[in-house]
């Protein structure tokens, strides 16, 4: 029988962290398709990125490059032979591994389930740069060094060659946006990143959940499941099997009555975190939303347990949150992921960059997602690009990776913009904890051997 | 805890049941640690007859590699080990706690073993008050799917609620129609129906005392499934009101396809038209047209064999010749349409169809086996159909077979 001081002590309740929230409309025409209308191509897309990200490229190039005599050339096409000069404007790759459309449908019919392969860059490969005027080839050993994306915008110093290609010898992007003031975050406040807990009609719980529903929820080391302000799920949260490939009209393409009673297993899971901490839940590859990019906000009425308590948000994919005054600025991983499929052949295994780094990159790009549309999914933008940085977040996190890892964005003016990834649950059982006071990461690792 | 030992004889050494901590925590309704030390003095106690699992935490004791000071140095770990294996686990980690688990009676290496009792020891929010972290959110009060008042004498409909929930929603006052007994009584079916389309439920009606005037008003649909895995069966409905929801269901996809007039150019012919191979590029807007229409009339058949299994009204069934469009591959994988005469039934008291002569635009393939193509306009008369406010489904009616 207990003691009274000894129940007492046991029965201790640890209060939560607080923290402070933005209000949910805040950030969520950030990402948001509003009425969509696919009767457009994408040239609109790519003109309105060289737009906005010109004037910051221009502006990073006048200061690299001025003091060494280079000037620019306002049109691609107006490159002078023998002149050292620099050029503004889109990368884009001609490259026979990157995905074709044509080929696709020439060769099975159907384009639904495009085969990704593993990278665009190869032999035979040729890389442009082009603007309103037209393109040229770049070439050079730097071109084939650096990490360069499809539908990036960037300057390129060099000369034009006699065979009207261009060397280039720099490269100069448009450089981290300014971060916005964060004010003082609260002492040992913590947010907790999952991604990929895949579940599927086979096994919608795992064991490795539900110790991880548990330790969110404070059963499981109370002292520090109570630093936990936000619970943020990165994507994958479901595992819906594949349909297979036919006609629409196929009834066994469109049975989808297997995934209602997963719907309801996954809501029921995480309301169980949802009663306990703000849950904030992103979209990503396998989950019932769109395919493009940005993925639009799973229907919260899939969410019906979930959505009874104060602190759960559908977001979209990418997304922004504010915790604590920190913005926060993530997404499932299908853009990082397609980055990593432009880095060289050769660089991949010797020297291959992680996929912190290449977030990184993205971010001193100023855009999160350069690829898109052109070897990832997107949505047809006419007006804007969403994917273009205005602000620098404190915190990018991206979801679905083979193992957890930190990396540190660095400006020259001093701001420094906390990098994650986030591992996959369901293979890693690894979840990422930030601290928002000192932007130190740790993971947090379920294990269930055999017993 | 003579209790907590008494309910973990039963349950572990009598019935063999694989009980955690959570259950019992949620049985005894004591804090999660108390009923941790209750199984951990009953497990001290009855070490010979029963198996313990400990969940072990700690830090990793070999750290992750530095890498320009910014990578990740501390590695915590959540781990389940037999109770024969915590020294050793222990052994690895720094700053290690440990607590009991679970207790059975027999060594299980099936991980579903605990997984389902798990599940059986009931949600976690069940025993939100009994945790050792307390919750920073808060249930909002009466939230439901909106929905339309079908009358003010409507009561609402029975809902689970969960027991934490339920307490939580007390102590922050917030009134909720369904956390009050008295609005819990299901009402008779009076013939009214909820947003949904469902009926009220069949007993007796009760006149409505909450203060939340949506909700009185109108009926709450969802009920908490059962089981996570098991999705909600609502048992409220009988077969006259599922003859009318899939009536209603039919007049809405009908009217959803009315007023298209596009389709008129890309209906089928009466008459069937041998198979044809075409380039595997059939126009999109025919082939979607006719789908569409197909789709429509396989739906129009189904409500009539319903309407006419139902036996709520006597109608005279008579068959007519309809001409269909379908879809099959050929012997080289491509896509054919081909129009095909079926008899389908339909009830004398339903207005005659209008003739629907459609169209198919067929390209010549230029092949041996395909013959002439021929284009002939068609016009759909609207059924006269008229429209109604159709009641909503579920949205996860969403994933049904089509």
């Amino acid at each position: 029988m207990l003691s009274g001081s000894a129940s007492a002590a046991l029965s201790h309740v640890y209060a939560r962290a607080e923290a402070t929230f933005d209000d949910a409309a805040k950030h969520a025409k950030a990402f948001s398709t509003g009425r969509r209308n696919y009767v457009r191509q994408f040239n609109e897309l790519y003109y309105a990125r060289l737009n906005e990200l010109k004037p910051h490229v221009l502006e990073h190039a006048e200061k690299r490059w001025a003091a060494q005599n280079i000037k620019l050339t306002h049109k691609v096409l107006n490159v002078e032979p023998g002149e050292r000069t620099y050029i503004v404007g889109t990368v884009f790759i001609d490259s026979a591994a990157k995905p074709s459309t044509l080929t696709q449908v020439e060769s099975e019919h159907w384009i639904s389930d495009p085969r990704v392969p593993g990278g665009y860059r190869g032999d035979g490969e040729a890389v442009h740069l082009e603007d309103e005027s037209g393109r040229i080839r770049l070439v050079g050993g730097l071109v084939d060094r650096s990490v360069l994306v499809s539908g990036l915008v960037a300057a390129m110093a060099g000369m034009e060659t006699p065979s009207g290609c261009f060397e280039v010898v720099d490269v100069c992007y448009a450089g981290m946006p300014p971060l916005p003031p964060q004010p003082a975050p609260p002492p040992d406040a913590c947010v907790a990143f999952v991604s990929g807990l895949r579940a599927s009609p086979a096994s919608p719980v795992t064991l490795e959940m539900q110790l991880l529903a548990e330790f969110l929820t404070g059963a499981v080391a109370p002292p520090l499941a109570a630093q936990i302000v936000q619970v943020v799920v990165a994507g994958d949260i479901m595992c819906l099997p594949p349909p297979p490939l036919g006609h629409s009209e196929d009834a066994r393409a469109n049975d989808r009555s297997a995934a209602a009673p997963l719907v309801a297993a996954v809501d029921a899971y995480l309301a169980d975190i949802a009663a306990a901490v703000p849950l904030a839940l992103m979209p990503g590859a396998l989950d019932p939303t769109d395919s493009s990019l940005p993925q639009q906000p799973i229907n919260p009425g899939l969410f019906a347990q979930c959505r009874q308590y104060s602190g759960f948000r559908s977001l979209s994919n990418p997304a922004l949150l504010e915790v604590a005054g920190c913005l926060l600025l993530g997404s499932a991983g299908q853009n990082v992921d397609d980055i990593a499929r432009y880095v060289a052949p050769e660089d991949r295994d010797a020297h291959a960059p992680s996929p912190c780094e290449l977030a990184a990159l993205s971010l001193q790009w100023r855009h999160i997602a350069p690829s898109a549309p052109d070897t990832l999914w997107c949505y047809p933008f006419s007006d804007r690009d969403p994917f273009i940085l205005t602000h620098s977040p404190h915190v990018y996190f991206f979801g679905n990776q083979a193992r957890a890892d930190q990396a540190t964005a660095r400006a020259p003016g001093g701001q420094q913009t906390a990098v994650v990834a986030v591992p996959t649950f369901a293979l890693t059982h690894t979840i990422v904890l930030l601290n928002l006071r000192t932007m130190q990461c740790s993971t947090m690792q379920f294990a269930a051997p055999d017993l | 805890m003579s209790a907590a030992a008494d309910m973990l004889r039963l349950w572990v050494l009598q019935e063999e049941q694989v009980v955690t901590y959570r259950r019992l925590s949620r049985e005894l309704k004591v804090h999660v640690n108390i009923a941790k030390q209750a199984m951990l003095e009953f497990y001290e106690a009855n070490r010979a007859s029963c198996f313990a699992t400990f969940l072990l935490t700690g830090t990793k004791r070999s750290g992750a590699e530095m890498n320009d000071g910014a990578s990740i140095t501390t590695e915590m770990v959540v781990k389940l080990v037999a109770a024969q294996e915590l020294a050793n686990a222990q052994q690895g980690l720094d700053a290690a706690d440990s607590h009991i688990y679970s207790l059975g009676c027999h060594a299980s290496s099936d991980k579903n073993v605990l997984v389902m009792a798990n599940i059986s020891a009931g949600p976690i929010r069940d025993i939100a008050e009994f945790n050792a972290v307390g919750s920073s959110v808060a249930k909002l009060p009466g939230l439901c799917i909106k929905h339309v008042a079908v009358s003010p004498t409507a009561p609402p409909r029975e809902t689970k609620i969960a027991t934490a929930a339920s307490v939580e929603s007390a102590e922050s006052g917030a009134e909720s129609s369904t956390d009050k007994p008295s609005t819990r009584t299901p009402a008779k079916a009076s013939g009214q129906k909820s947003f949904f389309g469902r009926s009220v439920s069949k007993s007796t009606p009760v006149k409505s005392e909450s203060g939340g005037t949506a909700e009185t008003a109108s009926t709450p649909v969802k009920e908490e499934p059962k089981s996570p895995a098991e999705p909600h069966i609502d048992s409220d409905l009988d077969m006259n009101d599922v003859e009318d929801v899939q009536l209603n269901t039919k007049r809405r996809v009908e009217d959803m396809f009315a007023d298209d007039d596009s389709l008129d150019d890309f209906a089928s012919g009466s008459e069937s038209l041998p198979k044809q191979e075409t380039q595997g590029t059939v126009a999109a807007a025919s082939r979607e047209a006719s789908d569409i229409e197909m789709s429509d009339k396989a739906d129009s058949q189904d409500m009539q064999l319903a309407d006419s299994q139902s036996g709520s009204s006597r109608r005279v069934h008579k068959r007519r010749k309809v001409s269909r469009v379908k879809h099959t591959k050929n012997k080289r994988g491509m896509l054919v349409t081909q129009t095909v005469e079926e008899w389908e039934s339909f009830s004398e008291s339903e207005p005659e169809p209008t003739s629907r002569v459609t169209a198919t635009k067929h390209q010549s393939a230029g092949e041996s086996d395909t013959s002439s193509s021929s284009l002939a306009n068609a016009s759909k008369k609207s059924i006269g159909k008229s429209k109604s406010a159709v009641p909503q489904r579920s949205i996860l009616s969403f994933f049904g077979k089509k």
